[in-house]
């Protein structure tokens, strides 16, 4: 049941060689981004979205056996799918109505969030992580919340009208 | 106690004057507390009348008195002992609300780890019965059904505590002197408590009570007037000195909410939706552009500015002529740092220098009344900013805006070290080819009246050519990677020019200069030398890390300054060690954790990881 609830696109990669793992599966690019900001690209033929979540930390959106590609590199990292988290899209027109209802913590800025970045942020209550990237070659929000709050979440974008 | 509403002349003249109009205060006697409330967006100013007297306090939502000032969730949530004016500057609650938030602090040592003094403390200390802190907040806070406890964890404004290497807490006499005051903004409505902490058996408030003074200001008469600002005091002949904003910073504010506290200015950390590796890449590949304000400047000028000079400074300033400029440090007798910077030359009688601090100017002027020196000395960090445009991309971004007043200079001929008068389309500059980033670059001083409009052409210019603007975190990686030093890392007064790595800058064939005689003895064995480390893995070493020698377990120097360098995908550092390991490619182990659990090879090299033959700025 609980394996039933994984999304299995959404992984999370951390450690201290996490930036030679990324670099080494998505190139040297990767290692052009800050922090809460991505990149996206193709990884055996799949489209790969890979966020950069920390110096050293990453949160990669692929359809494929990341753990494949990962295991052989035998580097100090760990690679996990998160069985309390999950995400979804809003389309790319909702953005305004979820930056003037979501709030951040300083220093994170919402007003004027571009393509590929992400920010923390709280709406009504409910934390959230909005990142603006293409999906599927759209632009589009995801919007990666805790489990347990995703009804609450949906909810709240129907009383909304998102 | 008594609560007083002051409409007209400040009824008290042994305290600063209000900083605005004032609704309410109130003065604590010596070894007494007061409870008072104030509503959300008011200020609070405690002010310490006489100095070295501690203010505890504490804040309760007036709606729920359960909601109090938490310290543990304020120490977490700001990552940092006491919170601070700037980013870091909120007082939580325990449900992570905000409570008031600190504006302006000029002592800048509280303690938020221990309770209000209790009876027990002096109980145990032989003095059963004495007054106390918790005490006294439980008799002021009685009337608002607030149960009594045997100690009130507050925030103890004034009160001088540190953690020390073993993890004891230590209390000394306070470091506020008369009139330092936190000035706090409540975020809610507040129930206060503020005391005059009674504890006269021991150092903490200089044996002797005084009285604490408490301002309320309203939010809508003074909104404007309470900028965010930290007190600092560089020596103590000198003012107390509040942040101040560079002619830059309004445009700078626009980018990004995280600033910090540097040198007396509030600079940018990093930039919203760029940030560290991003600005870092900007400057590497294309061009950045950063705010180096909080540098300091001095005009010397008179028939013996060339003298002073040359005696204080360490470059042989013969060879630096009009238009030129050369890097190196102000000496002490002892051949330490005062200080490391430029020299630039208008002219035999004038000269600038560009440093740190706002004491070489003192400094400089010392020296030249023991010497019977004439020059005169004029602090001019005020009347000139600066930005600095660095990066490949820099030369042409800047070629078509800049028009140089004599006609012979143009961009491409200005040499590395070389300033002139120009113009960046109608803004008078002074034009410098000088920088702290290992790249070709420029520095542009500036009138602070042209500063924001500098600012906005050039990243206007910059702007299809990728220019961002550089926030501290990038920079210091920049520099670390080339090799360039940061005051109290790799120098300070008691470290020679030899030991930081700038041995280079000490003009050993002047006939005499400030330090010469101890220089010479430092020289052909200084303690430790300064070299570059590249260390195995990817972990990154920190400031004052221990270096050992392979296998064994004596030390042979420390980190200085470590970062993770993109551009070489590797984690380098600066360091300073004993001669004898210096040599190039010699392997040594950086001790990470507690030095004993992990170490890591490293192995040595220049002090400059990336670019040692500075090629790149000589572009």
């Amino acid at each position: 049941m609980k394996d039933a609830a994984v999304d299995n696109s959404l992984w999370d990669m951390a450690g201290v060689d996490g930036l030679a793992v990324a670099k080494h599966l998505f190139g040297e690019e990767v290692g052009y981004l800050a922090p809460f900001q991505s990149m996206e690209t193709v990884l055996e033929g799949k489209d790969c979205s890979v966020l950069r979540m920390c110096d050293r930390n990453f949160r990669i959106v692929y359809p494929g056996p990341l753990t494949q590609l990962v295991d052989p590199i035998q580097a100090d990292i760990w690679l996990k799918q998160f069985d309390w988290l999950t995400r979804l899209y809003l389309p790319i027109n909702f953005r305004e109505k979820i930056i003037l209802q979501a709030t951040v913590r300083p220093p994170h800025r919402l007003e004027k969030l571009p393509n590929h970045r992400a920010v923390p942020a709280q709406l009504q209550g409910i934390p959230l992580l909005i990142w603006q990237h293409p999906n599927q070659g759209q632009a589009s929000l995801e919007l990666h919340v805790a489990r347990k709050n995703l009804e609450p979440l949906l909810t709240k974008l129907k009383q909304l009208q998102l | 106690m008594s609560l007083s509403t002051v409409l007209s002349p400040p009824a008290y003249t042994d305290i600063p004057s209000p900083l605005g109009p004032v609704v309410a205060e109130y003065r604590i006697a010596p070894g007494t507390a007061t409870a008072y409330t104030v509503s959300q967006g008011q200020y609070i100013q405690i002010i310490d009348v006489s100095g070295a007297q501690c203010s505890d306090f504490l804040a309760f939502n007036t709606n729920d008195y359960s909601q109090e000032i938490d310290s543990t969730v304020t120490r977490t949530l700001n990552g940092i002992t006491t919170p601070q004016a700037g980013l870091h500057s909120k007082y939580f609650s325990q449900s992570m609300q905000p409570l008031v938030e600190v504006i302006q602090d000029t002592c800048g040592r509280h303690d938020s780890f221990l309770l209000a003094c209790t009876p027990r403390y002096y109980e145990d200390a032989g003095y059963p019965g004495h007054p106390s802190c918790s005490d006294n907040f439980n008799q002021v806070l009685a009337p608002y059904g607030i149960a009594e406890r045997p100690g009130w964890p507050a925030i103890n404004f004034f009160y001088n505590t540190q953690v020390d290497c073993h993890g004891n807490i230590l209390s000394e006499e306070s470091w506020s002197r008369p009139g330092d005051y936190v000035l706090l903004q409540a975020r809610q409505d507040l129930l206060c408590a503020s005391s005059a902490c009674p504890d006269d058996i021991d150092p903490a408030n200089g044996w002797r009570p005084t009285s604490i003074h408490v301002r309320i200001y309203d939010r809508a008469t003074t909104n404007s007037k309470f900028f965010p600002a930290i007190g600092r005091r560089v020596a103590a002949d000198f003012p107390l000195r509040l942040t101040q904003d560079s002619a830059f910073t309004p445009r700078i504010r626009q980018l990004t909410d995280d600033l910090v506290e540097y040198n007396g200015f509030w600079v940018p950390n990093s930039f919203a939706f760029e940030g560290d590796q991003a600005e870092y890449w900007a400057l590497r590949q294309r061009a950045a552009l950063m705010d180096l304000s909080a540098l300091r400047k001095f005009e010397i000028t008179g028939p013996d500015a060339f003298t002073l000079l040359q005696y204080a400074f360490s470059r042989n300033l013969k060879k630096v002529t009009s238009g030129c400029s050369a890097y190196g440090c102000l000496l002490n007798p002892h051949g330490g740092i005062v200080d490391d910077g430029i020299v630039f030359c208008f002219g035999p009688t004038h000269y600038r220098y560009v440093g740190n601090c706002d004491t070489n100017g003192d400094w400089l002027q010392r020296i030249a009344q023991r010497q019977g020196w004439a020059v005169d000395i004029k602090a001019f960090s005020d009347r000139i900013h600066n930005l600095a445009l660095q990066g490949p991309q820099s030369r042409d971004i800047l070629r078509p805006l800049v028009s140089f007043a004599e006609p012979t200079i143009t961009l491409d001929n200005l040499g590395y070290f070389r300033f002139a008068a120009a113009k960046i389309n109608t803004i008078p500059v002074l034009f410098s080819r000088t920088g702290y980033t290992g790249e070709l670059g420029y520095e542009l001083f500036v009138h602070p009246d042209h500063g924001a409009d500098l600012w906005h052409q050039l990243m206007r210019a910059g702007k299809s050519s990728g220019l961002l603007p550089l926030g501290m975190q990038a920079l210091d990686r920049a520099r670390i990677e080339a090799g360039l030093l940061a005051s109290g890392y790799e120098f300070d007064d008691l470290i020679s020019p030899y030991q930081a790595g700038i041995g280079w800058t000490v003009a050993m064939k002047k006939p005499d200069f400030m330090g010469k005689a101890a220089l010479e003895q430092i020289r052909p064995h200084p303690p430790r030398v300064a070299v570059g480390l590249v260390l195995d893995g990817h972990e990154i070493a920190t400031h004052g890390q221990d270096i050992y020698a392979c296998g064994e377990r004596w030390r042979i120097g420390h980190i200085t300054s470590a970062t993770f360098s993109p551009i070489l995908d590797k984690s380098i550092a600066m360091a300073q060690i004993v001669t004898e390991y210096a040599q190039a490619g010699t392997s040594v182990e950086v001790g990470l954790l507690d030095g004993i659990k992990r170490r890591v090879v490293a192995t040595i090299g220049p002090l400059a990881a990336f670019d040692p033959a500075k090629s790149r700025v000589r572009l």
